[in-house]
């Protein structure tokens, strides 16, 4: 549980130096201190009692995610040194709040009680909404901030109320209660159903399943992109993560109640999100619906819910944050401190810039889903689990939406490769920048021909 | 080893081939598809054509190792004799086509020679994997290289053409992942991709049907076969000529091979269900292709529709589930592979010297240019069947079973006989005979370019005299092929 605390630490000293105005010492601290917290982490591998009084499970599936998290963040934080560069003083803010939003995500990875599962959410939640107004001069920033606002309230709200109802039926907030009640009860009360589905839906609007979206595409368009890569990554990865958690530890034996609404959900999101993808002409509007989409894929293990299924969202996970992250870098590389990208902007990209377009190419590939990167094991996980439940129809629906998927990722290779127009100059970038996108490259690779290096760690 | 290698080296070469520099690439990735040339012609003599094991009857040079062991997806990899002739394809072919690129200056040819090293990595996998999943892995790999291929030096309008080329073929290819996926499932306990345990699955007849279905899609969609032909004859005509040369040699072939492998002894009985259908289907693809190949105005539109009537008649062969079929089928994919890279190179050679594929702008070129005039007569005749050459055995051969399944299809698809020797001819008439006009000038074939088209010509008459080494090569996995089918079907009676 040494991360936890450690990782606590690490913001506040990370505020202090702001404060006094240590730059040069930032970043540094900021990398040296998350690697430390990966190892911290990965010591706890062995762990087998519950922390804080039962509170925090610590499990393999708790350490793992959370090391997915750290290493998320680390990458980001290479390349919002570049993003950042010249913003000059609040970036040791924009530094802690991440950190504080990573500790958000350990406890919803984490959790053994529901108040737990709330208290992480809000510590994640209300980092965020500063995170994405953090560009305060900027309208589209600042309406980011609030509708995110906003919507997380009201997903809270929901969370919270179906919280409430469900320990007003277990008269416990404890997990392993919860479970033991379900298993106890054949009739469960019509409230501890509705407790369900409320959950369900603040799960739904936090990760952003339709109908619960709306506020996706407005919220990545206007928070500054490095917070947009964060939002798709790591929130996304503990929202999923959170989601399953309780659904397989607590309501799995009542699946009757919520199946067929998470089906609904499900094949919606895959389909809405790849369709409206397809027709953006605006390069963050896209990710941002394909990220919708690939919130989809992720509640396919859920509704599948079987032994693959930890694995499967783990590694799709995985994949799919380190191929958003390259993709994103690239885009910050291009964007020039614009919000707004169109996505003909990648026209003639290849000529000058053999890195940047590599990363590209992999990362939407990887996106996209096309052997032998990772992003192809992580769909191909998705179905196994899918398949072993028997929901042939999701798979079928899955493998349409993955093919609309290939039409739009592939929208700014075409355009990378274009040489009618003339082509782009050398964009200058800096180590960490290159860093993030040959570490994207080689580990999009790397978990593609070695998936079993991270597929059966969750257990 | 052996096989580990076969497949290894065309990537090892590619990524080498990377850190070169740019004007050293083309003398690498020629000097790499030579080494795996020889390397094969190593494998042909050490293969054991009499060998008999339990692995699909005499698979040799087997390779089984965990990859992804948590899900007991392996690296089994062996070459039989259907694999051996897929090798040779494309390992003979690939040095030809390096050769052919030679003389035309490109833009960033590092690339586009590491591209074509990838390309012929995946191609050999996909021959030689026994594992499903393996298999698929390769199969689609080998569709990345030849998009960039035909999108970065492509003519008119490559974006759209690549775009639907790519989602048409990834379409039937994730149908066939389901299949695969369900496949596995099937297994038993120890779940498993392996061919082996994949041909022991006893599935019934609806079963059956839907894994024929999922399975030809993939290959429909490849091969191509009317009514998913669509995509092909814009690719062909718009990628550079050595990604058509890619495309139609070998990258159809996959196709046709994976029928044999994967399709024909997992679903036997759907197969013997729908065999009417599809060979009604090719027929009506040989007639149709042929029809309009009669009618195009291009030198290389016109290759592009005869490719479609040539592995028609190929897959009609194979659903006939004949022996002569299947052994038709093998040799003709060989000499089909070997007169296409000699046709898309006169297409190339037309190209460069007077900078348009079409007729009306043709003509004359053999008083100007006799050898070359002499070379293409010799690939026409190959890829119209006439007799000692290699087109000549192999159509016999198809349409020979296509005569033992059903009089009036053969009778049908004989009429490729015909309409094949009249665009053939038609494509030579108009470009290399006639008058020419006046005070124009085409160079007789250079030195690189003969060392492309005499092996070409050496193998058509080559294959066409002494077809029995291929026969000897492929004759026992074709001889297994057709028990575990019969197995299979007479077990479900």
């Amino acid at each position: 549980m040494t991360t936890l605390i450690f990782l606590s630490l690490l913001g506040f000293l990370v505020l202090f130096i702001g404060a006094f105005e240590y730059k040069k010492l930032i970043l540094p601290t900021v990398i040296i201190g998350l690697i430390v917290a990966f190892f911290l982490n990965a010591m706890d591998w062995e762990l087998t009692a519950t922390s804080f009084y039962g509170m925090i499970d610590y499990n393999h599936y708790a350490v793992s995610f959370t090391g997915l998290m750290i290493v998320s963040v680390l990458l980001l934080m290479l390349v919002a040194s570049y993003h950042f560069r010249n913003e000059g003083s609040h970036i040791a803010d924009i530094y802690a709040l991440m950190i504080f939003t990573l500790i958000g995500g350990l406890l919803m990875t984490s959790f053994s009680n529901l108040v737990m599962l709330f208290i992480g959410i809000e510590i994640l939640s209300i980092a965020l909404y500063i995170l994405a107004g953090s560009r305060r001069l900027n309208i589209a920033s600042n309406e980011a901030s609030l509708k995110y606002f906003l919507m997380g309230a009201f997903a809270s709200g929901f969370l919270l109320f179906g919280i409430t109802l469900i320990f007003g039926v277990t008269n416990s907030f404890n997990l392993a209660e919860i479970s033991d009640y379900v298993a106890d009860h054949e009739q469960l009360p019509a409230l501890f159903s509705t407790g369900v589905m409320l959950i369900l839906i603040g799960f739904a609007f936090k990760i952003g399943a339709v109908p619960f979206h709306f506020w996706t595409p407005d919220v990545y368009q206007g928070a500054p992109t490095l917070i947009t890569a964060f939002m798709a990554t790591v929130v996304k990865t503990a929202g999923i993560a959170a989601f399953y958690r309780l659904f397989d530890s607590c309501f799995s034996g009542i699946d009757g109640t919520w199946f067929k609404i998470l089906w609904i959900i499900c094949v919606a999101t895959i389909l809405l999100g790849n369709i409206t993808a397809v027709m953006q002409n605006e390069s963050k509007r896209m990710l941002a619906w394909s990220s919708v989409s690939h919130a989809g894929y992720l509640l396919i293990p859920i509704l599948a819910l079987n032994e693959l299924s930890s694995s499967a969202i783990f590694y799709y996970s995985a994949a799919y944050s380190i191929a958003s992250i390259t993709a994103f870098a690239v885009l910050i590389g291009l964007s020039k401190f614009q919000n707004d990208l169109p996505l003909d902007q990648y026209k003639g990209l290849a000529k000058n810039n053999p890195i940047m377009t590599t990363a590209l190419v992999v990362s939407m590939f990887s996106l996209a889903g096309i052997p032998p990167l990772a992003g192809f094991f992580g769909k191909y996980f998705v179905f196994l689990t899918a398949m072993q439940s028997g929901l042939i129809y999701m798979v079928v629906i899955a493998i349409i939406g993955s093919l609309i998927g290939v039409y739009y990722y592939f929208k700014p290779i075409i355009f990378a490769f274009n040489n009618e127009v003339s082509p782009l100059e050398k964009i200058e970038t800096n180590f960490a920048f290159n860093f993030v996108l040959i570490a994207g490259i080689l580990l999009s690779l790397f978990l593609g021909i070695f998936p079993d290096f991270l597929q059966h760690l969750p257990g | 080893m052996i096989t580990a290698s076969l497949i290894a080296l065309p990537f090892i070469a590619a990524i080498l081939l990377l850190l070169l520099p740019g004007n050293l690439s083309k003398w690498a990735a020629l000097t790499a598809t030579i080494i795996q040339a020889a390397f094969t012609a190593y494998v042909i003599v050490i293969f054991n054509i009499n060998e008999h094991n339990s692995l699909l009857s005499n698979a040799q040079f087997i390779i089984d190792q965990p990859w992804i062991s948590s899900i007991g997806i392996r690296f089994f990899a062996a070459i039989d004799g259907i694999s051996m002739l897929m090798l040779i394809l494309t390992n003979f072919l690939l040095p030809l086509i390096v050769l052919s690129t030679w003389d035309r200056p490109i833009n960033n040819s590092k690339l586009l020679y590491f591209l074509v090293l990838l390309m012929q990595g995946a191609l050999v996998g996909v021959f030689v994997s026994l594992d499903g999943f393996l298999y698929y892995i390769f199969w689609e790999l080998a569709l990345i290289p030849i998009y960039f291929i035909v999108l970065l030096w492509g003519g008119e309008n490559r974006v759209k053409i690549t775009f639907k080329f790519f989602i048409y073929t990834l379409l039937g290819s994730l149908f066939m992942l389901a299949a695969i996926i369900w496949l596995y499932l099937q297994t038993g306990d120890l779940h498993s991709f392996g061919v082996d345990a994949f041909y022991n699955l006893n599935l019934d007849m609806v079963q059956q049907r839907w894994i024929f279905w999922a399975f030809f899609l993939a290959y429909a969609i490849k091969i191509p076969l009317l009514p998913f032909h669509s995509w092909q004859p814009d690719t062909y005509n718009t990628a550079p000529n050595a990604g058509t040369m890619l495309l139609s040699a070998i990258m159809l072939k996959m196709g046709i091979y994976s029928v044999m492998r994967w399709l024909l002894p997992i679903a036997p009985a759907a197969v013997m269900a729908y065999a009417d259908l599809v060979i009604i289907l090719c027929i009506i693809g040989i007639i149709y292709a042929s029809w309009i190949a009669i009618g195009q105005k291009e030198i290389k539109r016109l290759f592009a529709w005869s490719s479609i009537a040539h592995v028609a008649l190929i897959t009609a062969g194979i659903f006939t589930l004949s022996r002569t079929g299947f052994q038709g089928a093998l040799i003709q994919m060989l000499s089909h592979g070997v007169c296409a890279v000699g046709m898309f190179f006169v297409a190339e050679i037309i190209l460069r010297r007077r900078g348009t594929y079409a007729f009306d702008k043709l003509g004359g070129i053999r008083e100007k240019a006799p050898i070359f005039a002499s070379v293409f007569l010799v690939i026409t005749f190959g890829s119209a069947a006439l007799p000692l050459t290699s087109g000549f055995i192999g159509e016999f051969l198809l349409l020979n079973s296509l005569y033992e399944y059903n009089f009036w299809y053969a009778t049908f698809a004989g009429l490729t006989i015909i309409l094949g020797a009249v665009y053939m001819l038609r494509a030579f008439k108009f470009s290399m005979l006639g008058a020419a006009e006046e005070g124009s000038v085409f160079q007789d074939l250079s030195f690189t370019e003969k060392l492309v088209f005499f092996p070409i010509v050496g193998l058509i008459i080559f294959l066409g005299v002494f077809p029995q080494f291929i026969f000897n090569l492929t004759d026992e996995s074709v001889k297994y092929l057709i028990t575990e089918i019969n197995q299979h079907l007479a077990t479900e009676l």
